[in-house]
């Protein structure tokens, strides 16, 4: 049940008479397959077979989509046919194509009872109006293959030839030839051809009048075939080359991220187990100072002591660091808390090391929220102590808390100091001190900070002056509605 | 038996005990040091029925960590009403509910919670 029809005559359908000849007088048992570029071309070719059957006084059967019955029924009127006469007497069938397939397929694919009871119940009605002949025309392959489901179609091709056994029609198949686009439709269009007894290419080829045109057209389709065979293998080749390329790449990378993350790593590990050392200094330190030793050893103690507390402060930075780049981030525990207390605290802080300094305070509205205490701790030291030792002689530093909006509170921290201006897009970047001669530290204050308000879902800006000076903005969202005081990752 | 009163401290770094030992010497005190949870345990057990007014306890050690120490002194019978102060570099460590005092410690406050245990 399953017969192709092998070794397929190739029939150029150009307007000459022997083309003409053919469709208007082909075989029984011809099953042909008409390949089709345009719409109009795929009209006029499928009324010209029907007209030429329906002059000849065969029955003629069309199954197609609603839009092609109609088309056909208009050419074949151009034509002199007379479609309401013949539909009257029963020479001519117009069946639906979808709904003639939904007649026999069951599920995806075409049962052969069903599709034998179908249509050999409408080859037989067309037979018993008297006609020893009949031609039909057919696109349920079509649109099947335009479904997507190339199995069935070709099942269903192979239906009609099992069926040409038992009765004697002659069929005309039709497929548009963009849907044999893809680099892997070239076998499935092999076989679509081998399935049928004659092939009329589409109108580009057929149209080609006498046999030198059509020579230099196969010449041309041929260089054409081997220069396209060229050019994929090459890009074969190529993508070949950028997929190992793009291998090594994504392996260099993982490489230097692994590295990377291994030395944040160890920095952290390094920085930890300093701690412990370092804590023995600063407080072996501070027990020498106290015991009144004499001025001299109670400086030095004091300058042990000093030097260890920023040892410790850049070992928390590189702490810091490490959680956010390398150990999934900052931890936070939301308290409610006041920010007006946190920036009181630091400006105490300060003052008390900086007596030459005074900071402004500057209060409006509500400025509590539900925030890590600790943490705003730390983003406000490093402002308002980064306002006083980068800020102008004078030392005018100012707060600002504005608590005035109810969904975040806005924190300003001013000097009159200035950033130069290509420091300031990168004023947040980690390490960016490295650049400083005069820096202290390892530059990552900056980049902390902003990490924590990050971490709190705010937003760190900064902007700066001659004219105005330099302002640090600090937007926290508040989490009001009973945000749960409670360990947060983030 | 000494009349001096007994303060145990119990930290991982030689060198902070014996500033510990020193400045609370200083200041009067019976220090007795032990350099992870496991042995300042047995301390603990070893004093009985004496018992120390303080445990100045540091929180990440080997053997047996502060956190580990302090919930088997609570559930002792013996030794639960021993006070506990948490110093650390990380005090989100510490247990909870309990005066945790971040390193490096200054002295005075401490002189101040171990004279207040110790009164």
């Amino acid at each position: 049940m399953t017969a192709t029809a092998t070794n397929a005559t190739f029939v150029s359908l150009e307007q000459t008479p022997e083309i003409q000849e053919f469709l208007g007088r082909p075989a029984g048992h011809n099953h042909i397959v008409q390949f089709y570029e345009a719409e109009d071309a795929l009209t006029d070719n499928v009324a010209r077979f029907l007209a030429a059957g329906l002059e000849g006084g065969e029955s003629v059967v069309v199954i197609a989509t609603p839009e092609h019955r109609a088309g056909f029924s208009s050419r074949l009127r151009e034509l002199g046919v007379d479609v309401t006469v013949q539909i009257a007497c029963g020479r001519l069938t117009l069946l639906d194509a979808r709904g003639t397939l939904a007649q026999f397929m069951v599920g995806d694919a075409p049962n052969w009872a069903l599709f034998r009871d179908v249509i050999g119940k409408v080859i037989e009605s067309s037979h018993t109006v008297g006609q020893q002949r009949l031609r039909a025309y057919g696109e349920m392959v079509d649109l099947l293959w335009r479904d997507g489901n190339r199995s069935a179609a070709i099942t269903l091709e192979e239906f009609w030839n099992d069926i040409a056994r038992e009765y004697s029609f002659s069929l005309l198949c039709a497929y548009v030839m963009g849907n044999f686009l893809k680099t892997g439709d070239a076998s499935q269009f092999a076989h679509v051809c081998a399935t049928h007894t004659h092939v009329i290419p589409a109108e580009s080829f057929a149209n080609l009048r006498g046999a030198d045109e059509r020579s230099r057209a196969i010449s041309e389709l041929q260089q054409r075939a081997r220069s396209l065979e060229h050019e994929v293998a090459h890009r074969t080749e190529l993508e070949t080359a950028l997929r190992e390329s793009l291998a090594r790449e994504k392996n260099l990378r993982e490489e230097a991220e692994r590295n990377v993350r291994f030395a944040e790593m160890f920095c952290g590990m390094l920085g930890h187990d300093l701690r412990n050392p370092l804590g023995t200094i600063a407080m072996g330190a501070t027990y020498i100072a106290r015991s009144n030793l004499g001025d001299k050893p109670t400086r030095t103690a004091t300058r042990i002591s000093t030097a260890a507390e920023r040892m410790a402060r850049m070992i928390d930075q590189l702490l810091d660091f490490t959680r956010i780049r390398a150990a999934g981030g900052l931890e936070l525990h939301r308290t409610r808390t006041d920010l007006v207390a946190i920036c009181d605290r630091v400006r105490e802080e300060i003052e008390a090391g900086n007596p030459q300094c005074t900071i402004a305070m500057k209060t409006t509205g509500d400025t509590s929220g539900y925030w890590d205490g600790d943490r705003l701790l730390q983003v406000f030291s490093n402002l308002v102590g980064n306002a006083v030792t980068h800020g102008s002689s004078g030392c005018e530093v100012s707060i600002e808390a504005n608590g005035t909006n109810p969904g975040e509170v806005i924190a300003y921290v001013r000097n009159q100091g200035t950033i130069e201006p290509d420091m300031l897009p990168v004023i947040f970047d980690p390490f960016r001190g490295m650049k400083r001669h005069n820096a202290k530290g390892l530059g990552l204050g900056l980049y902390i900070t902003r990490q924590i308000v990050i971490a709190h879902g705010g937003v760190v800006s900064a902007t700066s002056s001659a004219e105005e000076g330099t302002r640090f903005c600090v937007k926290l969202p508040r989490l009001s509605g009973g945000f749960p005081d409670s360990k947060v990752r983030v | 038996m000494t009349s001096r009163k007994i303060v145990v401290v119990v930290d991982d770094e030689p060198g902070l005990c014996e500033t510990f030992q020193d400045f609370l010497d200083d200041e009067g005190y019976d220090v007795r040091v032990a350099m992870d949870g496991a042995v300042g345990l047995q301390t603990l057990k070893q004093l009985l029925p004496e018992k120390p007014c303080i445990v100045i306890c540091d929180v990440l050690m080997p053997l047996l960590d502060g956190n580990a120490l302090y919930a088997i002194v609570k559930a002792d019978r013996d030794l639960k009403t021993i006070p506990f102060v948490f110093t650390t570099s990380d005090p989100a460590r510490a247990p909870a509910g309990e005066l945790i005092m971040k390193k490096p410690v200054n002295f005075d406050v401490l002189l101040s919670v171990v004279r207040k245990c110790c009164a």
